[in-house]
């Protein structure tokens, strides 16, 4: 199913990012305020006028860039692929949720404390060390938290869908079109604006919030067990 | 010696990582400059030269006139729609989740839990659960009493009352529990009504968090797109802001030109909001999820 595949890349995406930028972020930088409200910008904007810029810059920017730098492979644009028109709702929706779960993990890192490191550091451990042993297991519950967000949202996602493949490119199969990326909650308004079959979209509606309600239960369960109280 | 040499490799260290901050900055706000030159290009600008700064900035007033006068936008008119229904609805939403959740934290009986954890439960149901319902409860609603449900602005200020209460509601309740119920009880020993009481004893001291749910849905008010798609339907004569956007873009997509116009008329108010009140969106935001 093209949105398990969607949010399991997504989670990584974004935790990833977001991680390392709460790392620069919480690091004793100059303009560190003015960095964090940079990387926070994209996520009050909307969904679907989010949607609307990468495709601009999917569809016209990279491929007219490309042909004016001579670089072949990128004249193409990653949209009109379903594999890689996955990848570009990935890199859309990383920049769109990076800095606000930053701003998640930011908090955490700066509630780890300052004396336990310092222990370490006398004790001998090096950077790695102590950032492996104390900082990873402190930050341990933002981590269910963050996880938890982007699980749901990136099951939820709707708006990017819309405005930056909505749902395409499609192939044709056995005669019939399939949409490469329609995700789940996007296939569910479709089932009723363009098949006009509400109730078959209503009981789509209802698995759908029983995988999403198994899901996060699962993963809650799971990161919980890593956490460890001080 | 060596301790010098080690200061000055930390300070390099330092002014790596500051490039590197901003480099990933510059990054992450590119895509929203680039909006903004290329939406002072005509169309051919954009294809033969995307990167350059545009050669007159005066197409930009030319590009804005022309969305400003474009029928499948109506940009002032989802402007001020917008700013409508965000207004009311946050009026709406905070008000009365602010009076349910004070009365259902004072009211100590089995019936005021019951209803409280209702509404905690209303929280994890997503949207695409309810919403074809919705719609149609709406119409009956609508052909029951008259009252203009869908394609209005009272049918979806009631709908967005609706579904952003239940989160409001349990904020303003975990908040309340550390106010101490002596204040609310010497107000009523001075004489003030249960009224009174809320509007000058109660409400002033929920401000910090009242701010919170302010941001929160306002930030999710302003930026929907299925609700009001659901509630309102594209192309009727009450239209937000996203819902324009994405009827230019059905109508437009190959003129990227205003299309870039549009998207920066559309950015412009959200991103002055925020920077004009940055910390108190991030903070709130941020609060909002994690509660």
């Amino acid at each position: 199913m093209i949105t398990s595949i969607f949010t399991v890349l997504n989670i990584i995406a974004v935790n990833v990012v977001a991680f390392a930028l709460a790392l620069l972020a919480t690091s004793k930088l100059k303009y560190r305020n003015i960095y964090r409200a940079g990387f926070f910008l994209p996520n009050v904007i909307g969904g679907i006028i989010l949607g609307y810029i990468w495709q601009f810059i999917f569809n016209q920017f990279i491929p007219s860039l490309a042909q004016l730098g001579g670089i072949d492979f990128l004249t193409k644009t990653l949209l009109s692929d379903s594999k890689t028109a996955i990848l570009a709702m990935v890199i859309v929706s990383t920049w769109q949720y990076a800095g606000y779960v930053m701003m998640i993990y930011v908090a955490a890192l700066q509630n780890v404390p300052a004396e336990l490191l310092e222990a370490a550091q006398i004790d001998g451990a090096n950077a790695w060390q102590r950032f492996r042993a104390i900082t990873i297991p402190m930050v341990m519950p933002a981590f269910t938290i963050t996880m938890f967000l982007t699980l749901v949202n990136s099951f939820k996602q709707f708006d990017v869908n819309v405005s930056l493949t909505n749902g395409g490119p499609s192939t044709m199969f056995m005669g019939q079109a399939i949409k490469g990326t329609t995700l789940l909650a996007m296939h569910i308004a479709e089932t009723s604006s363009v098949g006009l079959n509400t109730a078959q979209a209503q009981a789509k509606a209802i698995v759908f919030f029983l995988v999403l309600v198994t899901f996060s239960l699962i993963q809650v369960v799971v990161t919980k067990r890593r956490e460890v109280e001080l | 010696m060596s301790n010098k040499r080690a200061y000055t490799n930390k300070i390099i260290a330092k002014n790596i990582a500051e490039l590197l901050t901003f480099g990933l900055m510059a990054f992450f706000i590119a895509p929203l400059i680039l909006v903004l030159i290329n939406a002072a290009k005509t169309n051919n600008e954009i294809i033969s030269h995307p990167l350059a700064l545009p050669q007159n900035w005066g197409i930009l007033i030319n590009n804005i006139s022309s969305i400003l006068k474009n029928v499948n936008i109506r940009y002032s008119q989802a402007l001020v729609n917008s700013t409508i229904i965000t207004f009311f609805s946050l009026a709406g939403i905070t008000i009365f989740s602010a009076m349910a959740a004070w009365v259902l934290l004072r009211t100590k009986t089995k019936l005021s839990t019951a209803i409280f954890m209702m509404f905690v439960a209303a929280m994890v149901i997503p949207f695409q659960v309810v919403m074809f319902p919705l719609v149609k409860w709406f119409g009956i609603f609508q052909q029951v009493t008259g009252l203009p449900m869908l394609r209005s602005y009272f049918g979806i200020i009631v709908a967005y009352i609706g579904f952003g209460s239940s989160m409001s509601i349990f904020m303003f309740h975990g908040f309340m529990k550390s106010i101490p119920h002596e204040i609310e009880e010497a107000a009523y020993m001075d004489g003030c009504g249960k009224i009174r009481t809320f509007f000058y004893i109660v409400l002033p001291i929920l401000k910090p968090i009242y701010v919170t749910i302010l941001i929160l849905n306002g930030i999710w008010i302003w930026n929907d797109f299925l609700l009001p798609m659901l509630v309102l339907g594209k192309g009727t004569p009450v239209q937000t802001l996203p819902l324009a956007v994405n009827n230019f873009a059905g109508a437009f997509l190959v003129s990227w030109d205003l299309m870039m116009t549009a998207i920066l008329m559309a950015l412009i108010p959200v991103v002055f909001f925020f920077l004009s009140a940055q910390k108190h969106i991030i903070k709130g935001m941020v609060e909002g999820s994690v509660k």
